[in-house]
């Protein structure tokens, strides 16, 4: 669960962990097509956050930038917000060549992309409501 | 003005992000496509144009190791039949004013910016094929 520090006003920590609203306004309800769709967007979204991991880790800036926005685009239309903003701070990031910058928004995909893959996961087992924060 | 039907239409889908791209096909559908082609990146699309032979293609422009921009110069140079005249939207996240002149050069109808919207792609989709419609002799 993401839980706003005080004075913490980072898009990240400000956006939802999962928004169900991108998959209700294209299914109407939260049923299994939108489950299935959503877990495409994690299996897909995984390898491309290995990339960036490996990218980096050689400062391969090119190849971090390509897969930083092909992983954000497909965030931020699965409705996982708090990832997009931060792989938004880790385009910027690699963009600049930054690597200690990238290497510190990095460190946080990981956790979060993890709790995506919760909240879908929990998806099949308990009614959505309107996200997950 | 005539209203397109959109069943009637083949819509080649061009994005690199599996997930988007299936996203993108899903709302086409739901829109009323029934006929929808698919392809990775550029080369994969111009590999593809003459058997998919789509009346519209929405694309994205960031894809390797063909992007957009560079697979619309080069659909404008085909010999497919339709090459010179196919409508083409561009499904993106890149609105820098070089990019769109560029694109608008390429004879690009239309944007769609990421996140893809469903009422957004239907009205982007819909006016363009309108305005195909009516470009028709």
């Amino acid at each position: 669960m993401s839980v706003p520090t005080p004075g913490d006003a980072s898009p990240a920590a400000r956006a939802e962990i999962l928004d169900l609203e991108r998959m209700r306004e294209i299914f109407g309800t939260i049923d299994g097509n939108a489950i299935t769709m959503l877990r495409r967007y994690i299996e897909s979204t995984a390898p491309l956050l290995a990339e960036i991991g490996r990218a980096i880790a050689a400062h391969r800036a090119e190849d971090a930038g390509n897969a930083v926005h092909s992983a954000k685009g497909a965030s931020l239309s699965a409705g996982a917000d708090e990832l997009a903003a931060l792989l938004a701070e880790l385009e910027t990031a690699t963009k600049a060549k930054a690597w200690d910058a990238a290497q510190a928004a990095h460190v946080q995909v990981e956790p979060a992309f993890r709790r995506v893959q919760e909240a879908v996961m929990r998806l099949g087992a308990e009614p959505a409501t309107t996200g997950v924060r | 003005m005539m209203e397109p039907d959109a069943a009637a239409v083949r819509v080649l889908v061009v994005e690199d992000n599996d997930f988007i791209r299936e996203l993108v096909v899903t709302m086409l559908r739901e829109i009323g496509f029934r006929d929808i082609a698919q392809a990775r990146d550029g080369h994969d699309a111009l590999s593809q144009i003459e058997t998919a032979d789509p009346g519209l293609i929405i694309c994205d422009i960031s894809m390797q190791p063909m992007d957009g921009l560079e697979f619309v110069e080069t659909l404008r140079q085909h010999s497919w039949p339709h090459a010179a005249e196919v409508p083409v939207i561009f499904l993106t996240s890149h609105t820098e004013a070089p990019i769109v002149k560029r694109a608008f050069k390429l004879g690009v109808e239309a944007y769609v910016v990421k996140p893809v919207q469903k009422k957004q792609l239907e009205v982007r989709v819909m006016t363009t094929l309108e305005r195909a419609l009516a470009r028709r002799p």
